[in-house]
């Protein structure tokens, strides 16, 4: 047995002689891979090819991967540490050996791959992707301790307390949720979000001073707020992902301001002046950029949803919208007061309505690497837990608000499944970089979140 | 020594390993393998920090190279915590949750402290600000609401000219008594709010057409008048507005998040807290018009006359389905109580 194994790295990139499209006809040829499969290959980040493979071997797949464009890398496990699991890629088994991979050789390397696409179904050899459930440990009596204790708490440090308050509430959910015995971990210190909250008071107080002063100075200011809210985005962005980690390995955010500018002010603006026809495709632009700026380690999230999926979505409301403002309109003429109940009861429908359209097509248009996600949210469902978490909060004026937050949550973890194509243990860490501290602690004010 | 069971990831990888974490009582530290046993990390001394306790999620141990160590084993952890003196005054927090005691005390002095801060501590604060604002302020914000309802509900006032000299002319004493106030009275046809009189912040008072009609003495609407003077004195409007700001306020600080609007009926307690601020109002309106009423020698009774009258007239609609019901007395509930101080 080899004493020392070697995982063999894919580093995200072509190499500089090749294209993409020669690089994934390569890899489709080498391992007789679907196009589509091979494409999430070249677009990750980084993907393991091969894993655990004593020195030689892992050299002759390098020398193979790199004729073929990929710029890869031979990467040394440092103990015996090892999964049983096989690959990302089983079907490299099969590949021929690295000297009729050449290039400049193409008839060959034809015919080895017919010879092998008639071999009995290469298909087989691909493991069937493992369906790993969400899980939410959370009850509605322990976390209404957790919610009377912050209140009591802040009220009495007159809101000192309420950093604290927000990091163990956070702490309460995510430790709560697992992933194959894994639990999310929140890791904010409080000390920074008072720091920041201290610092966005500060501004205020001084901004509402100067406009009473010189009111045209406080003008100028408010439109400066403007312009740095896409800069809070994005921090606010990074510092959440920055402080959510599962398995030791903490989760990331790398979006762009410019680009936030666009989707976040830009476009909102072009879409109010087109009278909300580009609402859609605005919403999903800054699905799509928050989702593809993402990343879990040094692995990036992907996208895959479209424009025409989220105009879908609000065309399949447009039924209910006229059924409903008929309702309405007939209960008016009949019972004026029944009126206001059918345009409650409407009301929450769509809130049902969008939520669960929304959640689910954002879930299961994301990937992590080869892994995806699947949410699959019942409006009908959906919509007797709001009801009956509406109904209860009122009777019991806001007591039950822990439970129904429990409840909403569990609802939809328990609806969450990912559905991952190998394991889930060759993610790697990102090496920790400083970040401006004082758009870090800012960031917590807005808030902005992957959203759950 | 201690052992703990648990999950060991390594500071690179999402590598997730079963395995027990052993901790000596001379302060080392080793983490091995579930499965056969092999050393994963030894440390000589005890140089790891652990996570606080919240409810049953999971707790950490921070080692000193970025490792971490996962467990459920709670109690565990709290034994290794107490043997090496590593506490935290935040421990007091998992304290509070968890004792019933402590529960029961905490929800006993939030609802006094929701009840004392509605009660007294939002209007009180209210109130401060309203009379602090510059009256320019009160200004702006009674000519954006005039200009909302004239959008929305009222139409200008078919009142003949005649009629709205001679009350002018009626009004005017009383008006030259409030100079301080800066007084406008406005009419109009009050539509689907028939007959009614509003106080907007800034010192406008709008008579709708439909009162006016109804009226059968011109002091029966100079007695409304002084109600509405009344509103005017106190900042009321602008109060309103604040104390609405304050609760909406105070409601997000006590949820945490409103998390979208899935929790609609939030906004109930609101409700009914906003309607007892509004009867509270209405008897300071009542207060200051019957001392007016008394110090100039009007007699009061006009009011109560006129109230019976609205009432009289809109009872019939409010029982049928669909009448309107959102007349001056829905605004301005009447109770027995409060007319007969009037017919005193």
């Amino acid at each position: 047995m080899a004493d020392t194994l070697y995982n063999v790295i894919y580093r995200g990139k072509v190499l500089q002689d090749f294209d993409f499209e020669t690089a994934k006809r390569n890899l489709i040829k080498m391992f007789s891979l679907s196009e589509e499969k091979a494409e999430k290959i070249l677009q990750s980040r980084q993907v393991v090819l091969k894993k655990n493979v004593d020195e030689s071997t892992a050299k002759k797949y390098g020398i193979a991967l790199k004729k073929a464009g990929l710029d890869v890398a031979m990467e040394k496990i440092p103990t015996k540490v090892v999964s049983q699991e096989a690959t990302l890629v089983p079907a490299l088994k099969k590949v021929a050996t690295p000297k009729e991979e050449r290039k400049d050789a193409p008839p060959p390397r034809e015919k080895l791959v017919e010879k092998k696409a008639g071999a009995p179904a290469p298909a087989a050899g691909i493991k069937l992707p493992s369906r790993i459930p969400f899980e939410f440990h959370g009850t509605g009596s322990e976390y209404f301790k957790i919610w009377l204790v912050n209140i009591i708490l802040s009220i009495v440090t007159l809101g000192i307390y309420s950093p604290w308050a927000k990091v163990r509430r956070k702490q309460y959910f995510y430790g709560n949720t697992h992933v194959q015995g894994a639990g999310f971990e929140y890791l904010a210190d409080p000390v920074k979000i008072l720091k920041g909250r201290a610092i966005v008071v500060g501004l205020l107080i001084v901004q509402s001073i100067v406009s009473n002063l010189v009111p045209i100075i406080g003008g100028i200011l408010g439109l400066a707020i403007l312009f740095i809210l896409p800069w809070l985005v994005v921090r606010s962005l990074a510092f959440n992902a920055s402080n959510s980690a599962i398995r030791n390995i903490r989760f990331g955010f790398d979006g762009n301001v410019g680009e936030a500018a666009k989707v976040y002010v830009l476009w909102p603006i072009l879409a109010t002046l087109t009278l909300g026809i580009l609402f859609p495709y605005v919403y999903f632009r800054q699905k799509k950029f928050i989702v593809e700026n993402s990343s879990y380690g040094t692995t990036g999230f992907t996208f895959t949803a479209t424009v025409g999926e989220y105009y879908g979505l609000i065309f399949s409301a447009l039924i209910p919208i006229v059924i409903g403002i008929v309702f309405i309109a007939a209960s008016g003429f009949f019972f004026p007061p029944a009126a206001v109940l059918v345009g409650l009861v409407l009301y929450l429908y769509f809130f049902a309505f969008f939520s669960v359209k929304t959640t689910n097509l954002l879930y299961n248009s994301s990937r992590l690497a080869l892994h995806r996600m699947e949410s699959t949210l019942k409006i009908k469902e959906y919509l007797l837990l709001v009801v009956t978490n509406s109904v209860a909060t009122a009777l019991t004026l806001g007591l039950f608000h822990p439970w129904a937050k429990v409840r909403t949550l569990r609802y939809k973890l328990e609806h969450l499944t990912m559905v991952a194509s190998g394991d889930l243990d060759s993610f790697i860490a990102k090496e920790q970089k400083q970040v401006c501290a004082v758009g870090e602690e800012m960031g917590d004010f807005l808030d902005f979140d992957f959203g759950l | 020594m201690i052992s703990i069971t648990g999950k060991w990831y390594d500071n690179r990888t999402s590598a997730q390993i079963d395995a027990i974490c052993r901790i000596y009582d001379n302060g080392t530290v080793r983490v091995e393998r579930l499965k056969d046993g092999e050393s994963l990390v030894l440390l000589p001394r005890y140089d790891i920090k652990a996570s606080l306790r919240l409810a049953d999620t999971p707790r950490r141990l921070y080692f000193p190279a970025g490792e971490k160590f996962e467990t459920k084993d709670n109690d565990a952890v709290d034994k290794v915590m107490n043997r090496f003196k590593r506490r935290s005054w935040l421990k007091i927090v998992y304290h509070m949750e968890s004792r019933k005691r402590y529960i029961v005390l905490a929800l006993a002095s939030l609802l006094l402290f929701i009840w004392g801060s509605m009660k007294y501590g939002v209007p009180t604060a209210a109130k401060l600000i309203a009379f602090r604002l510059p009256p320019s302020i009160h200004g702006i914000a009674g000519q954006h609401s005039l200009d909302i309802l004239d959008r929305a509900v009222f139409s200008p006032s078919e009142l003949d000219e005649a009629t709205r000299t001679r009350l002018m002319e009626h009004f005017r004493p009383v008006i030259e008594d409030h100079p301080d106030n800066e007084l406008k009275i406005v009419f109009r046809r009050g539509g689907r709010l028939g007959p009614n009189a509003f106080a907007l912040p800034g010192g406008t008072i709008i008579f709708s057409d439909e009162m006016v009609r109804l009226a059968e003495h011109d002091d029966e609407l100079l007695a409304v008048l002084t109600h509405e003077i009344g509103h005017i004195v106190h900042r009321h409007a602008m109060r309103r507005a604040i104390q609405d700001s304050l609760l909406g306020f105070a409601l997000l600080a006590i949820t945490g998040d409103v998390s979208g609007s899935s929790e609609l009926f939030l906004g109930l307690p609101v409700l009914l807290t906003e309607s007892a601020y509004s009867r509270q109002f209405e008897r300071e309106a009542d207060r200051y018009a019957l001392d007016y009423l008394r110090s100039r020698g009007t007699s009061p009774i006009h009011f109560a006359r006129l109230m019976r009258r609205i009432d009289q007239k809109m009872a019939p609609k409010l029982k049928a389905p669909g009448g309107k019901w959102l007349n001056y007395l829905s605004t301005h509930p009447l109770t027995e109580e409060r007319l007969r101080n009037f017919e005193q």
